[in-house]
């Protein structure tokens, strides 16, 4: 027997309202229990002794914000972003969008403070003032970065540290603000008092893994490679360029698929391998939770036992992307050194084209 | 000898009941969940849908019946269209294209009796009538006020700067 379907539905019939009135009020409830019918009842007009105007009521539905995140949710991360200035409720929909969209991504032991997670996604100008504020005017540093090629790399990869030696090594990065302020946005944090501050991470171990909006990624891409070619010399350049090329291959390939988020682990450090080879593990044992990075595993174990030395581990299918400036580039960076050494700029710029 | 499959009713807010097949019912995860802990009562008839209207519980009961037949097609995110035609097949698309009001109203219910699919549709309709639009376009068009002050407005703003400049 088929499934009767009722036939005594109810004769009520529902007055057609305009999207608009029913956005209005059924998206701008911040909170309050879903479901609620809340009865709005229209202000008379006049209070004169004429028959009052007929009271109109209409009932919104009041949708719970969790709901609003799932039509948000829908929407490319960009106008989820933008959308939050449309009211409270839409900030903290578009809150619950963007969880949706990290965990969409692989993040399922996302464990971030609440609002932490919308700092992953967008630079963070309190960190960054309160940066410049803290360190402005240091000028001495022990890093020489023009000594060491590969130190192109790890000043593009310099990572945010707690200990605040640290920072006085930093002191000439505070001239190039975006090198730096290239992972701060990238790294807000609070710390035990509730005060800002940007993620620690030793540079001993130097190694972490953020998620990034891939678009916003491929602009700081765009903006390091600006960068570099006024900081440095054309042949540097050209090596961040080649570097940054596979990684940015590999992040628009993923944003044709439709992603829109990939998970970033950089890891620094290059001269050490075998701190290297630490923080690759200690950031896939982090991981484990994520299937994603599981993935991860399986490729560096392969490249392991072919004993190559990969730059980049490219994850498209399961969008990661892992950055390891790692022997590799130091010897790359040796030999531009060479290069250098023995030949024109002109000849150096020949032979990278070739 | 096709067994007939026990039905169970499901009652709106205005006490219409609503035979329908356990296994239709049991795409919502509220009805599941309930007649799990009602396992030992065997007499378990009805459910009552407090918060369902019929008119809704009966698109519901639709929806749930094709998806069975034709499970619909996954959604995907970000949309690629702003067409719903474009995104589930057609008896989807038709399902949706319904008065505004209604389709709230079919959130609500797929919402609170945890019917994802359902969600999914309905919250992607919506989605589809503002993708691409600006917020002031959003804000105009469906009247949504602003309740931010003007520091809180101006920190969000702030925040959003990034994307602004993209």
């Amino acid at each position: 027997m088929g499934v009767q379907v009722p036939t005594r539905v109810s004769t009520k019939t529902h007055k057609p309202m305009r999207l608009s009135a029913v956005l209005s009020g059924v998206l701008l409830k911040m909170k309050g229990p879903p479901c609620k019918s809340i009865v709005v009842k229209k202000k008379k007009k006049d209070s004169s002794g004429t028959a009052p105007s007929k009271t109109t009521t209409k009932v919104y539905n009041d949708l719970p914000e969790d709901a609003t995140a799932h039509i948000l949710s829908f929407l490319p991360l960009q106008q989820v972003v933008r959308l939050r200035t449309l009211s409270k409720h839409f900030a903290q929909a578009g809150h619950l969008a963007v969880l949706e969209k990290l965990q969409m991504a692989g993040f399922t032991n996302i464990t971030c403070p609440s609002d932490a997670l919308l700092k992953l996604t967008q630079p963070h100008q309190k960190v960054r003032n309160w940066m410049h504020a803290e360190y402005k005017g240091v000028a001495n540093s022990n890093i020489n970065y023009n000594k060491n090629y590969g130190g192109a790399v790890e000043v593009l990869q310099f990572p945010i540290v707690h200990d605040t030696e640290l920072w006085d090594r930093m002191g000439p990065l505070l001239n190039r603000p975006r090198l730096h302020e290239k992972y701060l946005w990238m790294l807000p944090d609070r710390n035990n008092n509730g005060q800002e501050q940007a993620v620690g991470v030793d540079l001993r171990s130097s190694c972490f893994r953020v998620c990034v909006s891939i678009k916003q990624c491929l602009q700081e891409y765009r903006a390091t490679l600006e960068e570099t070619a006024t900081l440095f010399s054309d042949w540097h350049f050209r090596a961040v360029d080649i570097m940054l090329r596979k990684e940015v291959e590999t992040l628009l390939a993923l944003q044709s698929q439709g992603h829109e988020m990939a998970c970033v682990a950089f890891v620094s450090k290059p001269s050490t391998s075998e701190a290297l080879e630490g923080s690759i593990y200690q950031t896939v044992v982090d991981a484990m939770e994520e299937p994603l990075m599981k993935q991860a595993i399986r490729i560096r174990g392969r490249n392991t036992e072919e004993n190559s030395s990969p730059c980049f581990l490219d994850l498209a299918r399961v969008g990661i992307v892992i950055r390891v400036p790692c022997a590799e580039h130091q010897s790359l960076f040796q030999k531009f050194d060479t290069m250098v050494k023995e030949h024109s700029r002109q000849e150096v710029a020949n032979l990278l084209n070739m | 000898m096709d067994v007939e499959e026990s039905t169970i009713n499901l009652v709106s807010a205005e006490g219409d009941s609503s035979p329908v097949p356990l296994s239709v019912a049991k795409m919502s995860e509220l009805v599941r969940s309930m007649m799990d802990e009602e396992a030992e009562d065997d007499d378990v008839k009805e459910i009552p849908l407090p918060n369902v209207k019929s008119q809704v519980l009966h698109k519901v009961i639709e929806f749930c019946e094709h998806h069975l037949k034709e499970p619909m097609t996954e959604i995907e995110k970000p949309l690629k269209s702003n067409s719903m035609s474009d995104v589930v097949q057609k008896f989807y698309a038709d399902f949706v294209d319904i008065e505004q009001v209604l389709l709230f109203e079919l959130i609500l219910a797929a919402n609170y009796m945890d019917i994802k699919p359902l969600l999914d549709l309905t919250c992607a309709t919506v989605a589809s009538m503002i993708k691409g639009k600006t917020p002031e376009d959003i804000r105009t068009t469906f009247n949504i006020t602003n309740d931010f002050s003007p520091e809180e407005e101006a920190q969000v703003r702030e925040e959003n700067k990034w994307c602004e400049e993209a």
